[in-house]
């Protein structure tokens, strides 16, 4: 399933977005997608790998806590790019104090430390977490 | 000797595993992507090596070419496992990238780190 948001006369897209099933798989899967939508943008390699980084947490957190297909969306907007992992399950996103010798806890603990700005939001239809990332070194907000 | 993962073809063609007995002790190599998908085999493949009584088992992550939080979630219980018996886990060669990770979750202080 895919479904591609083309704007006419842009010459690229501004958004993909495409739907994974609750599998382990699917966290590398999802990383390929979004690395192929960043390089169709010429988003720099060092922001790519950031985002390649943070959407495997939010893949893998989508993937622990919601037993449903998790939907990512990559966006583009001027000065930068944003990442949206959707799922229909009810999970609370929320960041534990990090330890850094406990079994887990780091995930989201990364995303804070990396994107430029992230959040989530939880209603009846599920789950929304995105983050967003500055491509031109400084972040453009809105 | 080297040990191949039997079944590394499973996890895709980014993915393997090799261990090298050396005469300081195992040196456990990483190939590609540790992800939550492929990390269970590399937890396997450590805790068999600290099982077999092992003090110290160096991992070379020259060729890890990714990292997230499963993959972390599984060095520091294997840290754990064999400190328990007083050992050490030694994470050798690691990437730019990898060492951004660890530094970002505080692990940097938590690990036996070498060139």
């Amino acid at each position: 399933m895919s479904r591609l948001d083309t704007r006419p006369g842009r010459g690229s897209f501004d958004s993909v977005s495409t739907v994974f099933p609750s599998v382990p798989p699917s966290v590398a899967s999802a990383r390929r997608f979004v690395d192929a939508a960043l390089r169709r943008w010429d988003v720099p390699t060092d922001v790519a790998d950031v985002a390649l980084l943070l959407t495997s947490e939010l893949v893998t957190n989508s993937y622990r806590h919601a037993s449903a297909d998790a939907q990512v969306s990559v966006l583009r907007r001027s000065g930068l790019i944003r990442v949206e992992v959707h799922d229909s399950g009810g999970g609370r996103v929320q960041r534990r104090a990090l330890d850094p010798e406990g079994p887990d806890g780091r995930g989201l603990n990364i995303v804070d430390a990396l994107a430029s700005r992230w959040g989530s939001t939880t209603a009846e239809s599920g789950t929304l977490v995105w983050f967003e990332l500055a491509t031109n070194g400084r972040y453009a907000a809105g | 000797m080297t040990t191949g993962t039997p079944n590394a073809g499973e996890h895709g063609e980014d993915f393997a595993l090799s261990t090298d007995e050396s005469a300081d002790g195992p040196v456990l190599r990483i190939q590609g992507e540790v992800d939550v998908y492929t990390s269970p085999a590399l937890r396997d493949e450590l805790y068999r090596l600290i099982d077999a009584g092992t003090k110290r088992v160096v991992v070379d992550l020259a060729d890890m070419d990714f990292i997230d939080s499963s993959g972390l979630g599984v060095f520091v219980g294997a840290l754990k496992r064999i400190r328990e018996r007083s050992g050490d886990l030694e994470l050798r060669a690691m990437q730019p990238s990898t060492r951004k990770v660890l530094e970002i979750t505080g692990l940097t202080q938590v690990f036996t780190i070498t060139d």
